[in-house]
């Protein structure tokens, strides 16, 4: 399927300047802390000491001796999550796995895992307060290692998790929670043509998003009994209905406002707080406010799965891949919900091979449960993928891009996961990557240079967008999808492009969920498609409305009408209505002007991205800098560039710190030791040259302006340019990253 | 027919049949007709996943029909970060 992909744009490719700009540069704009009410009092959640413990007894008596200590909770406040499942996008939401995390119910299965909370008149007090709460636990041991947790006789964390996936289900329960296999061809004919295989098992720890905005929230019941809460979230429809799911009040009550988000990636696709905040208010009758400290989002919101990733390729000598074989062990932590299945999927969707073989095992373990970040599942194997690959190139004597163009995949090319490939990117990417001047530049003595080339799906899923016109013809556009990349930019544009009119004249806002229909979260790199798919929805109806008003004004038929530039024409030009003009005899044409569009986009399609990256590394210190790095990615169509380029800088800048630095240390008790940004370190400005950035458009045939999401890709192919560059510039071979100074100096002195 | 080809990983659920040709014209009938020629493919298994047609993923294909000569794939879904 094909649809007429518009390709000549008055306002779409431009580069305004943002709307959310001038309030976040003079801290006008108001993030999930910045909301304070009358009367709010605060809450604190009690966290268990143990990384596996039963709780026998909680006992509140002693904190709420304290003057001004107003309520208390625990999961005896939360219905039974029991067996319900709430539709999510790539599962469904089992409450029973999603409540214990708001607050534990009867078992703790990490270090940090909420237990109790309670809510007084100060945040100092409430945090002195649940100090007194008396926990009595009876601990257990814990398992942290993946390997270890898989065997017969560790520690069994779930006593109802049997592993999913194998035939038949298992009767005895396990901490494999699920297995996987995909293949096509014939793996071992595939090796049996090879002339050159390699294997490598690449591991990559457990890290964090890294947002810099902690969790917050604060949350408001009238004596109706209607829920307002204001959050930082990528979703405030999703806060609405698992705060509903957890909590056990009926959606309708709520109303969620989204606030400016600092940062989310993934990791605020679901709730911590909310409900505890919810229950809190509903006991003491006040409203209360929740933000977790930094050491609290560490140690106990959802980072990203470590994994274990062996790969085997094999390449005839002229450069063919004639087989690909992966094996990927990742930590789901304590409850199942790692991304083993895209992990599966998609670690070889660059390269045409008739033979793969792919399987994929989750594990659980007493650390905290993960949860999504950028392209989920993809990163892990496409570093073990891409790694091997540019140690074969390297082998054969190719250059790497030109092996990469040699294997790539095009259009009518049928990946491992079976849905054959429409227009792509990925040669035209090559191309741009190899022809950049950063490619071309010489390297000196401890210098390397390596290239990643990467896959992300991408979502659609259900958005709406309202556009109201007020009486001077300024256009309000509202959407329910948090602006966490630069949506509110994107969606003006559209709207702009399809009415006519220049951005500077449309305010899109970001509204609560009262205020539009339902939408799906901002994540997926689906929000500039689909929401913005609602936008152009939403506008086009308003075009035919305006079309409609000039028509009745004129006594003449709509059929003669024609809208340009923002005007509504008739015979041949001698009449013009601007639409300020329309909008200003709004009240006698028929009544207010406005749109509503409702979306569910079935036109997602997949980005592809190459990074180059070139490293110098000292060898006295096993300092890694970062010298030059150049990102190209296919963005369809860029609707906004200067935000297309930002999502492309950020990706890799995380999946540098992924490479070089990040990774979360736990000690033999399961606590989390570098829970704060000074011994979790994540790249800064400082630490990066200038990351240039090639936006290839190769447009999705299936989209009207030819969109694809930018947002997740981006940070798939920095792992590998990063980790081959540093092994090639010091003459090692590290595949446990990350690539430290420490290791790659025990490397070099190895 | 629409032809429906099983992911490799739903075949120890299809007797190891890869792809087979189905009379429904529509997903709903779809579903019904798989869980009745492959008992072990049951409906929570098949209705949690995507359904690829001629491919375009389609997250929520409950009310999506096809056409004779269709392909058809079914695809875990993914929503992403």
């Amino acid at each position: 399927m094909t649809i007429n992909v518009k390709t000549d744009f008055k306002y779409v490719g431009t580069r305004p300047i943002r709307p959310d700009g001038l309030d976040k540069v003079t801290g006008r704009a108001m993030y999930g802390a910045d909301l304070n009410v009358q009367g709010m009092i605060y809450g604190h959640i009690v966290r268990s000491p143990y990384a596996h413990a039963k709780i026998k007894s909680i006992d509140f008596s002693e904190a709420l001796k304290l003057p001004g200590v107003l309520a208390t909770m625990s999961a005896d406040d939360l219905p039974d999550p029991g067996d319900i499942k709430i539709p999510g996008g790539e599962v469904d939401f089992e409450l029973k796995v999603f409540s214990p995390i708001i607050m534990a119910r009867g078992k703790v299965f990490f270090h940090a895992q909420a237990v109790a909370a309670v809510a007084a008149t100060s945040a100092s007090l409430a945090a002195e307060a649940a100090k007194l709460v008396k926990v009595e636990y009876e601990i257990l041991p814990h398992v942290l290692d993946v390997h270890a947790a898989a065997r017969e006789d560790a520690p069994l964390l779930h006593d109802d998790v049997f592993t999913q996936g194998v035939d038949p289900v298992p009767t005895k329960p396990s901490n494999v929670s699920a297995q996987l296999e995909l293949k096509m061809g014939d793996i071992d004919a595939g090796f049996a043509k090879a002339d050159l295989v390699i294997e490598r098992t690449y591991c990559v720890p457990m890290c964090h998003q890294g947002y810099i905005e902690p969790h917050a929230c604060v949350a408001q019941i009238d004596e109706s009994g209607k829920v307002d809460i204001w959050c930082c979230t990528q979703g405030a429809f999703m806060v609405r209905t698992l705060t509903s799911a957890i909590t056990g009040i009926d959606v309708g009550k709520f109303k969620v406002t989204p606030s400016e988000i600092g940062g989310g990636f993934g990791g605020k696709t679901t709730v911590y707080i909310e409900p505890v905040a919810v229950i809190l208010a509903q006991k003491s009758g006040r409203p209360v406010k929740i933000v977790m400290s930094r050491e609290d989002v560490f140690r106990a919101s959802g980072p990203v799965s470590s994994s274990e990733t062996r790969v085997k390729i094999g390449v005839t000598k002229d450069g063919k891949i004639t087989a690909i074989d992966t094996d990927i062990v990742m930590d789901s932590g304590a409850f199942s919900s790692s991304p083993i299945f895209p992990a599966v999927m998609f670690g070889s969707a660059c390269y045409r091979c008739d033979n793969i073989r792919s399987s994929g095992t989750e594990v659980l373990t007493n650390k905290p449960k993960v949860y999504a970040y950028r392209a989920p599942g993809a990163p892990q194997p496409m570093l073990a993928v891409e790694c091997v690959i540019n140690e074969i190139a390297q082998k054969l004597n190719m250059d790497p891009i030109d092996f990469r163009l040699l294997n790539a995949v095009d259009e009518g090319d049928v990946p491992l996961f079976g849905v054959p490939f429409q227009a792509i990117g990925l040669k035209t990417a090559l191309r741009e990557a190899k022809k950049h001047p950063n490619y071309q530049a010489v390297l000196k003595e401890n210098q390397g240079r390596g290239v990643g080339a990467a896959f992300w799906i991408n979502a659609g899923m259900q958005s709406s967008a309202t556009i109201n016109v007020s009486e001077d013809g300024r256009i309000n556009v509202l959407t329910g999808n948090p602006d966490i990349g630069g949506s509110r930019a994107s969606m003006a544009l559209m709207a702009a492009e399809v009415l006519g009119v220049p951005m500077e004249t449309i305010r899109p806002t970001v509204v609560d969920t009262d205020s539009i229909a339902y939408s799906d979260l901002t994540g997926g790199s689906r929000t500039t498609l689909a929401t913005g798919g609602a936008v152009i929805k939403a506008a086009e109806a308003l075009v035919e409305e305006l079309k409609k008003r000039a028509a009745a004004l004129w006594a003449l038929d709509i059929k003669e009408i024609e809208w340009v530039d923002g005007k509504a024409v008739a015979a041949n030009g001698e009449k013009v209505f601007t639409l300020a003009e329309l909008a200003a005899k709004a009240g006698v044409t028929g009544g207010p002007l406005c749109a509503v569009a409702s979306h569910n986009a079935h036109n997602a399609a997949p980005s592809f991205a190459v990074n180059v990256c070139d490293v110098e590394v000292d060898r006295e210190t096993g300092k890694v800098d970062i010298l030059r790095y150049t990102c190209v990615q296919d963005a369809g169509k860029a609707i906004h560039p200067a935000y297309v380029e930002g999502q492309m800088q950020g990706g890799a800048v995380q999946g540098i710190g992924w490479a070089l630095n990040e990774e979360y240390l736990f000690n033999e008790r399961g606590e989390l030791d570098n829970a704060g940004f000074l011994d979790y370190r994540i790249p800064v400005a400082s630490d990066l040259p200038m990351i240039d950035t090639v936006i290839v458009e190769v447009p999705n045939p299936l989209h009207p302006y030819g969109v694809r999401g930018v947002g997740e890709v981006s940070i798939c192919p920095p792992m590998p340019a990063v980790v081959t560059a540093v092994n090639q510039a010091a003459g090692i071979l590290v595949c446990d990253l990350p690539l430290s100074p420490p290791k790659v100096l025990a490397a070099i002195d190895a | 027919m629409p032809k429906v080809i099983f992911p490799s990983n739903w075949q120890q659920y299809t007797n190891g049949t890869k792809e087979v040709a189905v009379a429904a014209g529509k997903y709903q009938d779809l579903v019904v007709e798989l869980h009745q020629r492959f008992p072990a493919l049951t409906r929570e298994m098949i209705e949690k996943h995507a359904l690829a047609i001629n491919g375009v993923m389609i997250l929520t294909p409950l009310l999506e029909s096809f056409e004779q000569d269709s392909e058809l794939l079914f695809v875990a879904r993914i929503a992403g970060g």
